[in-house]
């Protein structure tokens, strides 16, 4: 029972994250990190309470506590402050290096006190580390929590301060540094910076790359894209300044450098899944088997209107009553007229059914069209729904598909010669 | 005629007087002026009535409209309110169908749709040797509505796949039906105590008629759009502009341009067209008000972001607006005698392609005799034949604040 009221640091800092406004989370990825912040509070606080000498002097202190300096003949050198153990509060300070047994003392003047200790480069190193640090560290906390909530603004910005701080701490190096002053330290740091970019190159193009799809809202988390010279196709599942992370429909997961999206081409999907576009493509082609290519008789007219009632609806008399009009003509123009009056097809941009080539194993008949229920399973179940009345309605026209003989219809002996030709038209 | 009502200039014009018979002994006439004084009598009547709080029907509203009128005395002006009933009742809250596309089927696999919160008008007739649909019928009362509009004749449904989002319902007595959730008004007795001495002036303040046609010139600007999200509003944002302080700025002329509307009916009717759209405006503007103060009342955790000031709130119920205009587009076509293509003309539309499609509905279009329309269909159907025409939907239910604020619609 006591265990479940004592909440932890930890606890709290999860109660802030959980909230909305910004400031909260600020908060709660502080109180995180809380042991990275006390350090920063101490080292900056520390200071304020000793001061430091420099340079150190050797002394030697008499029976009587009476002090003499000697000023070291070897150079001087400035000491971080928190390699120094203080051990005496009095005007007169005893200090003693930490793991050496070297010990020093002096009368200390007002004025060597204070601000000596913000002039250490080592001090100012350290006090830059920490900051920038515990500043990415909330950065990187937040962008985490944005990417679960796929709040997409958020996370653009996080990556923004990211890359500040990055900047800043590389503007904060040279100035401690003071390259200005050392043009040997400065030629050093250009040399090493150019053959860095120069590895870096990808990463720093990628950061270019990630501004320029976010700005301008070509991916965003839970799109679909599909690259087709990586063989990727699924959904992105996380976006960073280098990397792209995407959750392929086969379960697999890719990672590609954000950059490839920029020189390669890539599709994206995800207007047509949310139905802002006419619908998505359907393409089907069906191959018949020109054997049964004929006209038909008014008995097989009669049959085809009783067998397909609709067909009246989209086939006028004069088409049906044609003596010139082929049934493979008749099944397309009705084809077409029952797809323009489908209510999950869109006639926008184009609905096409047509002939295409004739190829060994027939003619071929290709549906194009836009089907609006652009979902997966939608899709298919409205496709297939189409295939299968295609399929049904082909055998009252006096048509067949083609199909290759199967090791069934050779062993049964479905295939054989006759005397006399085949008629090629469908008995009741 | 430009007049001072109360300090606001107001534009009043008389533009029932210029429509003509389109059929019958009298065609090329133009109506009685009996007819057309029950025309404006109704108008006002409707229009008044529909100021009341209880017809602010705000877009999310479960509840739908349900009126009676007897008609067995002064049957012309009830049967002319009737008719501008189902001009004007046309409301935000109307599904037509559901989004999942799964139960969209009746049971004989057909696409059903669900048409929810239809308007319902109880005509009450009592004599039963007259022919009430064909009487209904005629010109100038319902045209072709109820050929296409669900109805029920003495208890027998017709047209019962309908995808109206008005329903009429004929029947010899008034009783309120307990199994029915929206018990019908009876407005009979209010319109003949309000109206019966009153010599009305036949004339109407056209300014909103006005302002709506000037949208519909914006063409250029709201063209060669992408076609994807048509109820996107920022497609719409330049036209939107240059409406509001262009077009809206400009100096006022009247609906009726006599020497135009003199000669051409096709003229008359784009114009009353107009007409009818902006009498709409308002119920519309009152609907998305109600719902803006809903969400402004609700604790700051739940309101919902889209629709906390009054810019958003118009966008986000785009959709369902337009849906609402289309329905009432096409009320208004039926009761001006279109119809929607039979099936010849559908034939031969579908065989035709490019320009030659265009024309040919363009020439159904303006049929003098018997009209027809290729976007007389569903909200669902326009999405997938005529999708380029849906932007004007879109486009003028984002200008209907900006017209009404400048207009100053008192309640």
């Amino acid at each position: 029972m006591e265990n479940k009221n004592k909440r932890t640091i930890l606890d709290i800092s999860k109660q802030y994250l959980s909230k909305d406004k910004l400031r909260y989370k600020v908060w709660g990825s502080l109180l995180q990190r809380w042991k990275l912040g006390g350090v920063l509070l101490g080292v900056l606080i520390f200071p304020l309470f000793i001061s430091i000498v420099s340079p150190v002097y050797n002394s030697k202190v008499d029976d009587n506590r009476k002090v003499e300096q000697e000023k070291a003949d070897s150079v001087e050198f400035k000491v971080p402050c928190f390699l120094i153990q203080l051990n005496d509060t009095s005007n007169q300070y005893t200090i003693e290096l930490k793991g050496t047994s070297t010990k020093a003392s002096a009368n200390i003047e007002s004025s060597d006190i204070g601000m000596t200790i913000y002039n250490n480069p080592f001090y100012q190193i350290f006090c830059l580390v920490i900051f920038l640090t515990l500043a990415m560290a909330i950065c990187l906390t937040l962008r985490n929590i944005y990417i679960l909530t796929k709040k997409e603004t958020y996370i653009t910005w996080c990556h923004i301060v990211i890359l500040l701080l990055l900047g800043l701490g590389i503007i904060g190096l040279l100035l401690i540094i003071d390259v200005k002053e050392n043009p040997r330290i400065a030629a050093v740091l250009g040399i090493a910076g150019s053959i860095l970019t120069w590895i870096f190159q990808d990463t720093v193009k990628g950061v270019a790359v990630y501004f320029h799809l976010r700005f301008n809202k070509l991916l965003n988390i839970d799109d679909w894209i599909i690259i087709p010279k990586y063989d990727i196709d699924g959904e992105v599942s996380r976006v960073t300044l280098t990397t792209v992370t995407v959750y392929n429909w086969d379960t697999t997961t890719s990672s590609v450098p954000i950059s490839v999206l920029h020189s390669e081409h890539f599709q994206n999907l995800k207007k047509m899944v949310d139905g802002k576009t006419f619908g998505r493509k359907m393409s089907k082609t069906f191959i018949f088997d020109t054997s049964w290519f004929n006209h038909l008789t008014s008995d097989e007219v009669a049959l085809l209107k009783s067998k397909v009632p609709d067909v009246t609806e989209y086939l006028t008399d004069e088409q049906l009553q044609n003596p010139k009009s082929t049934n493979a003509r008749l099944f397309r123009l009705y084809i077409y007229h029952w797809l323009m009056n489908h209510p999950h097809i869109s006639q926008q941009p184009r609905l096409i059914v047509r002939w295409m080539d004739q190829k060994d194993s027939g003619m071929p008949l290709e549906i194009y069209a836009f089907i609006i229920d652009s979902s997966l399973p939608a899709f298919e179940w409205q496709q297939s729904k189409i295939i299968e009345h295609v399929l049904d309605t082909i055998q009252w026209f006096g048509l067949r598909l083609y199909q290759n003989a199967s090791a069934y219809d050779v062993s049964n002996s479905n295939i054989y010669l006759t005397d006399k030709p085949a008629t090629y038209r469908k008995e009741d | 005629m430009n007049k001072e009502l109360e300090g606001q200039d107001i534009n009043l014009e008389n533009p029932f007087k210029y429509l003509k018979r389109r059929v019958g002994d009298k065609k090329g006439q133009p109506f009685e002026s009996d007819v057309v004084k029950n025309w404006y009598i109704a108008r006002h009547f409707v229009l008044e009535k529909f100021r009341d709080e209880k017809y602010s029907i705000a877009p999310d509203d479960g509840c739908c409209v349900h009126l009676a009128v007897d008609i067995n005395e002064e049957r012309s002006l009830m049967l002319s309110v009737v008719r501008q009933i189902a001009l004007t009742a046309h409301f935000s809250n109307y599904v037509e169908w559901d989004k999942s596309t799964y139960q969209d089927m009746d049971e004989n696999g057909d696409f059903a749709y669900k048409c929810r919160n239809r308007t319902v008008i109880t005509v009450v007739s009592e004599n039963h040797d007259v022919d009430i649909v064909s009487e209904m019928s005629k010109e100038e009362y319902l045209g072709n509505l109820l050929a296409y509009c669900k109805y029920t004749l003495y208890g027998k449904q017709r047209n019962e796949k309908s995808y109206i989002d008005i329903e009429i319902d004929i029947v010899d007595e008034y009783g309120e039906d307990e199994n029915s959730l929206w018990k019908a008004e009876d407005i009979s007795d209010d319109i003949r105590d309000r109206y019966k001495a009153v010599d009305s002036e036949n004339l109407i303040d056209t300014r909103m008629a006005v302002y709506a046609n000037r949208m519909y010139s914006l063409g250029d600007l709201i063209d060669n759009l992408p076609a994807e999200d048509i109820h996107c509003a920022k497609r719409y944002v330049l036209a939107l502009n240059a409406f509001q302080y262009v077009k809206m700025n400009e100096a006022f002329t009247p609906l009726v341009n006599r020497e135009k509307w003199e000669k051409s009916q096709s003229t008359v009717k784009e114009g009353l067209s107009n007409l009818f759209c902006s009498d709409c405006f308002g119920l519309r503007y009152r609907g998305i008000k109600k719902s803006l103060n809903e969400e402004l009342k609700k604790p700051k955790k739940e309101q919902s972001k889209e629709k906390l000031t009054k810019e958003k709130i118009w966008e986000y119920y785009n959709e369902k607006l337009s849906i609402s205009e289309h329905a009432r587009w096409i009320v208004e076509k039926l009761i001006m005698g279109y119809r929607p293509l039979n099936r010849d003309e559908l034939h031969h539309y579908e065989s035709l392609f490019g320009d030659d499609r265009k024309q040919y509905a363009k020439k159904l279009k303006s049929r003098a005799d018997e009209p027809a329309h290729i976007d007389l269909c569903s909200y669902r159907d326009l999405r997938r034949i005529d999708p380029s025409n849906m932007k004007y939907d879109s486009f003028l239910v984002l200008a209907i604040p900006k017209i009404v604020e400048k207009v100053s619609e008192s309640k």
